[in-house]
């Protein structure tokens, strides 16, 4: 019984981090860059 | 630095061998000592090559000693950059011809370092850069160290500006450190405690950034300084931004608001465009829309430089938003203002991703595929490696591997590049 369990276990496993399950970039998936933010020039002297 | 170096920079910029340079004064092995500093050559000597160089005589006299007439032009040309930048044209332009040719050393790195400052502040970034490295990046580092302290602290202050918009972020770092070392006033401290936190911002060292921010944010509060005080609460907001903390981040906008007041400025803008931005990350996106058309507004109104980058988030939020309709009025509204390749390509990955999501994978390639060129010839890292792992996927799902393999490359690439960046490129 548990090594059904954990075959069962193994194999879900792979289904869901299977790297050909790219789901994710389909979408947004990239944060194109960090960065978002807006934080201007330094200050200059004077 | 002595006079040889100077003889031999006009030399070179005349486009002279050192041949032409000498002939039918002295033997080109003895001019050759000169410019290299074995030699010191007569007076004599000097007027002919004055005259050969197409300089005054007085140019390669007295190069050490200061000219109490040039500083007092010095100590004005410094103050007219704080108190009134416009007036500075009309002021070289009167006293162009002490300003032409000067004789000593120090006094004219002074000169080129305010010129500097003074292109900084009236926008023209590009010029500054050419004007620094064509008359201030040649000196070498040992010849500052007999330099004033005056001199010493202009220098590292501008060379710190100089390296940040160059994006050698280290290097910026340490010579706003050494600068801050050498100042006595708190205006410029706090100046320069903004500038490393802003050069600890871009090379991702968020907890000293933070020490930094907030030391600048206590002295310009304390010296009454509203709109610096709104750059410093904006940048600490940016900062939790990076760091995923968008609860503090927009606590820190709300004080940067209200430090401000009105009327509207650039800052205005910047905050706008991190409370949308906030607002995105905590999944409000019909908000954060709202927020991003107030920020463009007003960065279009103010003539803002960074308005291109709140337009591209604005697409950020639209495709959030599921709204492809509007996102592709606003590519296409974009693609007339572009100012550079770089602006073209960041465009061109959305452009690419909206055709993703249209299922036009031909389109969709076409255009990924010139984005990726432009990112990378433009250097353009961090978008590169997106832009490249983007692709790859979609190669990997559709089983083309060695495409995949070969984006996933660039990809890596990009990201070495990036860590060389950090670095301070010295695998360059």
């Amino acid at each position: 019984m548990k090594k059904k369990v954990l075959m069962m276990c193994l194999i879900l496993g792979l289904a869901v981090f299977s790297p050909s399950m790219n789901l994710a970039y389909a979408s947004d998936y990239s944060t194109h860059g960090l960065g978002y933010e807006d934080v201007g020039p330094p200050h200059a002297r004077g | 630095m002595h006079i040889g170096s100077r003889i031999r920079r006009l030399r070179e910029s005349r486009g002279l061998s050192q041949k032409e340079a000498s002939s039918g004064i002295i033997s080109t092995s003895h001019y050759s000592n000169i410019e290299s500093g074995r030699f010191e050559p007569s007076s004599d000597v000097l007027g002919l090559l004055a005259d050969r160089l197409d300089v005054p005589v007085s140019y390669f006299q007295k190069i050490h000693e200061d000219d109490p007439l040039l500083q007092t032009l010095l100590t004005q040309y410094e103050e007219l950059l704080a108190s009134d930048i416009k007036a500075i044209p009309q002021f070289i332009e009167k006293h162009h011809k002490r300003f032409s040719y000067i004789s000593s050393i120090h006094q004219e790195i002074m000169f080129h370092l305010l010129k500097y400052t003074e292109l900084v502040k009236v926008g023209r970034i590009p010029d500054a850069q050419a004007h620094y490295s064509s008359e201030v990046a040649h000196i070498p580092q040992a010849f500052f160290e007999n330099a004033s302290r005056s001199l010493l602290e202009k220098y590292t202050y501008t060379s710190g500006v100089y390296y940040y918009f160059k994006k050698d972020y280290k290097a910026s770092m340490t010579h706003f450190e050494d600068a801050l070392l050498l100042t006595i006033e708190e205006p410029l401290s706090a100046k320069i405690n903004y500038n490393i936190s802003l050069a600890l911002y871009k090379l991702y060292d968020y907890g000293a950034a933070h020490v930094y921010a907030k030391r600048a944010k206590e002295q310009y509060l304390h010296m009454h300084n509203w709109g610096r005080s709104g750059d410093c609460y904006n940048l600490i907001a940016a900062l939790y931004l990076a760091q995923h903390k968008p609860t503090e981040a927009r606590r820190y906008i709300e004080k940067g608001f209200s430090v401000l007041g009105s009327p509207m400025s650039e800052t205005h803008g910047r905050l706008y465009h991190n409370l949308a931005t906030v607002m995105m990350k905590e999944n409000d996106y019909a908000l954060a829309l709202k927020t991003v058309n107030q920020c463009i507004d007003l960065k279009k109104l103010l003539k803002c430089t960074t308005l291109f980058d709140s337009q591209l988030l604005k697409l950020r939020i639209l495709f959030r938003l599921g709204d492809l309709l509007a996102l592709r009025e606003n590519i296409t509204r974009l693609q007339v203002s572009i100012q550079n390749e770089l602006e073209q390509a960041n465009l061109d990955y959305f452009e690419a991703k909206l055709y993703h999501a249209l299922g036009e994978y031909d389109l969709y390639e076409q255009k990924m595929k010139n984005c990726i060129v432009h990112l990378h010839e433009n250097e353009d890292w961090n978008a590169l490696k997106d832009a490249a792992r983007h692709l790859s996927l979609h190669y990997e799902t559709n089983k083309k591997y060695k495409n995949a393999f070969k984006l996933q490359e660039l990809c890596i690439e990009a990201y070495r590049r990036l860590t060389m960046e950090l670095k301070g490129g010295e695998e360059k």
